[in-house]
């Protein structure tokens, strides 16, 4: 029987019982316990549901009014019908609907309740006192708290409490909400401001910022790993962390993990050390979302190496989201595991270029603003012209910032000439290294043994890395030709000046020899007295 | 029919069954308890059919038979009768309550009329009751009595690899955990029913708390030594807690909860026209309890406490006191944890130490 003749049959049954038994005994048994469905069973038979809202209900109605309603039931129908009792809420739709409606009503901030009293909202009602006799004393006190507080609140308006919104209202759960993204990113140990907002694009990063944006909208799927190389200050790690944060801000369960490959190498070293191996891998192999940051510093690292290998697995296997990154491509870490370069490769690989200057003047505009800095545009395409690279960019507005907020001084051109022209001199700062310190940066830059560059042998990588070294130790060291030349088994100062005149032209021609030299250039700096 | 008993034990489970009673029943019958004497057992039922009490009370049955009392008269006249033995007979419709110095004669109603009780069922569940009692009591008191929105005046039991157990109003929770692992569910049950039940069972010192929960017909059974209490279960959404937790706090201070406890008293004399507002401030010695009336004056006292997070500075919070004296009253801590983040943001108070428990606040604005 549908719906409809089910409501139509029990209608007519109440008409019946109403006249037969007490108003306030219909109410309770009958009106609040409808038949809810009346399926009919071969030609003369039915099973007929009473939805009652307790147990007691239909417990009660089992007991007492089965008789009645079976006989009405049946007179009605023509059939002989037997009763069955449901405990729950009569109506299939007001089943759905109730719970939405009690959700509104705690999260809405104008509830009835609420705005009945608009100025005392129910924190103000007087409160119960549980557990304790209510007296006449008590309710005088009631009374008169409740004259009190309505005329203190229409007397002094401004000055009298303004109830919060209640716990449970919108205002709360999104701010609280928002508090748990800041923990959660620095658990991550993400940086909070490395956002896509705040990543400008232009044609030398929109490639890697659209494959970015794909794998934080769909983590795990998109690009697995996702590998992102460039230079020094191009913006791969703020690209890192915006993927992080826009992972966490619609996934705030996610677990993510971010690190360098150093941070990774430091961990299974203490690890070890320690007898916490398992700690570790609980840690790194059970995450979400794995970011690490300069990769290329596991190379040549075996231990480090195999345990990043499983690491690498597992999360892939669980179908989570690594993404790394690299000063260069992986086929051109030495010393890496073919088995690492091959899992590195089989996902999307994008580079970031040196950010043009376009970019540049995004950047620097993106950074004053975030330093509540106002620089015109004049002024910050001057600036953008002059530097190149985007963390000094940074450090010229940290130090515009100083000289506005500590000098006292206005944004001017001078102002700007002043900053830049000092930036530039310092730029190309002498390096206070010792010709082995250069040595031993480039072996360890291209994961070769010292002895090997200074030795004879001639093999292609070798000999590329012997000729930088010896070109920094002419050009930056400026040692004569005759003392680089003995640095390296005592050859000649014709070979010296052979490795230079190559190295100078390679950088004009080959990008990839300009970026080797910049990078070793920024580690002898980290060095340089 | 005709029995029995003593007075102390008919008083007592008079008052247990009697706080089923709605204050207006739906039905006469509904005002009454139920008194059915069978062979050797005596027993009272009561309901509103929601929240049901069957008790049984030790006593002499000389003749069976049952009648439903209406509950108030009959208590209030038990409870004024000298301790010692009772005797009760039915004539007709007429209920004889008879002791060596008075006799009373009370109109009662038909037991037939009187609603059957659902059959106990469903799957049982078992806790110690010195686990579920405190927990029951720390959480329930946070609960509402306003009916008009029924979820709130439910405890949420949240199962799953630990049990958490929350009660609020809407303006402040309590939350504590349990470490009792079971399948994934939520059980809403109605937090006065389940401390009353949780009240006798502590007053009977049972040593285990068994209940039973019925899917079908939506209801809660707890059994022990003599009463058989049952519950329905409330239906709905319960508020999303979880997400109103903060995750960390970075204003953490403890303090001597008599000492607060006392400062507080002082502070709600001159805030009792504010709706009981008080400010509090945290410094560097501690928290000071700031209160104003308009027409009286103000006061300022300082309780000293210990900063477990470093000091940046005063911060400034206000809450009804009520809120915060019922913490104490009924949580009852030696010392008192209290952690924050802004003013306007839900604080936390627990006792020290005690990270399952959780009581949150939620804050008033204070203009000025």
């Amino acid at each position: 029987m549908n719906q409809l003749n089910v409501q139509e049959l029990w209608r007519n049954a109440c008409d019946i019982l109403q006249q037969r038994m007490s108003q306030s005994s219909y109410t309770t048994w009958i009106l609040t316990n409808p038949l809810t469905e009346f399926r009919l069973i071969g030609d003369d038979r039915a099973i007929g549901v009473i939805t009652s809202p307790t147990a007691f209900h239909s417990a009660n109605i089992e007991k007492n009014f089965y008789a009645q309603i079976k006989e009405v039931l049946d007179q009605l129908s023509g059939r002989n019908a037997e009763l069955q009792f449901r405990v729950g809420s009569p109506v299939v739709d007001e089943v759905k609907t109730q719970p939405t409606v009690v959700q509104s009503s705690l999260d809405d901030d104008t509830t009835p309740l609420q705005s009945a009293t608009p100025q005392q909202a129910p924190h103000a009602r007087p409160l119960r006192t549980p557990r304790k006799p209510m007296s006449i004393q008590s309710l005088q006190e009631r009374l008169q708290n409740l004259a009190q507080t309505k005329q203190h609140s229409d007397a002094v308006p401004s000055n009298s409490p303004q109830p919060t919104s209640g716990l449970f209202s919108d205002q709360t759960i999104k701010s609280l909400a928002v508090d748990r993204a800041k923990i959660l990113a620095q658990k991550a140990g993400l940086r909070l401001e490395y956002t896509f907002e705040t990543f400008a694009v232009s044609s030398t990063n929109e490639m890697a910022h659209a494959a970015a944006m794909a794998v934080s909208n769909q983590p795990g799927t998109a690009y697995n790993p996702l590998f992102i190389y460039g230079g020094v200050g191009v913006g791969k790690t703020h690209l890192m962390h915006a993927v992080g944060n826009n992972i966490l801000k619609r996934l705030p369960d996610a677990k993510i993990l971010y690190c360098t490959g150093e941070d990774f190498t430091n961990e299974i070293v203490h690890a070890i050390q320690t007898k916490k191996s398992m700690v570790f891998k609980e840690k790194y192999r059970t995450v979400d979302v794995l970011l690490i940051d300069d990769v290329q510093f596991i190379a040549g690292k075996n231990t480090v190496q195999e345990e990043f290998f499983h690491t690498f697995n597992s999360i892939a296997k669980r179908s989570g989201q690594i993404i790394l990154t690299s000063d260069r491509p992986p086929a051109e870490i030495s010393l890496l595991e073919d088995r690492l370069r091959s899992r590195f490769e089989a996902g999307l690989m994008v580079d970031i270029q040196q950010p043009s200057f376009e970019l540049r003047t995004a950047i620097l505009l993106i950074k004053a603003q975030a330093n509540n800095l106002q620089i015109p545009m004049e002024l910050a395409q001057v600036i953008a012209s002059r530097i190149d690279s985007a963390r000094k960019l940074e450090g010229i507005i940290k130090r515009i910032k100083s000289e506005v907020e500590l000098k006292h001084r206005q944004i001017t051109p001078q102002l700007i000439d002043e900053l830049c022209k000092t930036e530039l001199e310092k730029a190309p700062s002498r390096l206070r290294v010792k010709p082995y310190d250069v040595i031993k940066t480039v072996a360890d830059f291209y994961h070769l043994k010292q002895s090997a560059i200074r030795g004879k042998v001639r093999v292609q990588s070798i000999v590329k890395a012997r000729h930088i070294a010896m070109y920094f130790m002419k050009e930056e060291l400026h040692l004569p030709y005759m003392e680089v030349g003995r640095w390296f088994s005592n050859r000649d100062h014709t070979s010296a000046m052979h490795a230079l005149r190559k190295i100078t032209a390679e950088m004009n021609l080959n990008d990839e020899v300009r970026q080797e030299v910049q990078a070793i250039r920024v580690l002898l700096e980290k060095i340089s007295k | 029919m005709k029995i029995s008993l003593l007075q102390e034990n008919l008083h007592l489970a008079l008052t247990d069954v009697q706080r089923c009673i709605s204050s207006r029943p739906q039905l006469p019958v509904l005002g009454c308890v139920l008194l059915v004497a069978d062979e050797e057992k005596i027993q009272f039922f009561a309901t509103d059919l929601q929240f049901g009490m069957m008790t049984t009370v030790p006593g002499k049955v000389e003749k069976k038979g049952k009648v439903a009392i209406p509950a108030k008269v009959f208590t209030d006249l038990i409870s004024t009768l000298s301790p010692g033995s009772v005797e009760l007979s039915l004539k007709d419709n007429t209920l004889e309550v008879k002791t060596t110095d008075a006799t009373a004669k009370l109109q009662t109603f038909s037991a037939e009329d009187y609603p059957a009780f659902p059959t106990l069922e469903g799957e049982e569940i078992e806790f110690p009751l010195d686990v579920l009692a405190p927990a029951v009591q720390a959480t329930s008191f946070a609960a509402s009595l306003d009916e008009t929105r029924p979820i709130l005046t439910a405890l949420c039991m949240q199962f799953g690899e630990e049990l958490e157990i929350v009660g609020t109003d809407g303006f402040r929770l309590a939350r504590i955990t349990l470490p009792y692992s079971a399948d994934s569910r939520q059980l809403l049950v109605p937090a006065k029913a389940v401390s009353e039940a949780i009240r006798i069972a502590a007053r009977k010192k049972v040593e285990k708390v068994v209940f039973k929960v019925s899917d079908k017909l939506k209801q809660v059974f707890f059994s022990f030594e003599g009463y058989d209490i049952s519950m329905r279960l409330l239906e709905g959404q319960f508020p999303p807690y979880q997400k109103i937790m903060p995750a960390e706090f970075l204003i953490q201070l403890v303090f001597d909860a008599e000492e607060f406890q006392q400062k507080l008293k002082t502070a709600s004399i001159f805030a009792r026209e504010g709706a009981g507002i008080i400010r509090f401030v945290v410094k560097e010695e501690g928290l000071a309890l700031v209160s104003s009336s308009s027409t009286f004056g103000n006061q300022e006292s300082l309780v000293r406490g210990k900063h477990l997070t470093e000091f940046k500075g005063e911060q400034e919070i206000a809450f009804n006191s009520r809120y915060v004296q019922e913490f104490l009253s009924v949580v009852k801590p030696d010392r008192v944890w209290f952690g924050m983040n802004e003013s306007l943001k839900p604080a936390a108070f627990r006792p020290e130490g005690m990270d399952a428990f959780t009581y949150i606040i939620m804050p008033f604005r204070v203009n000025g």
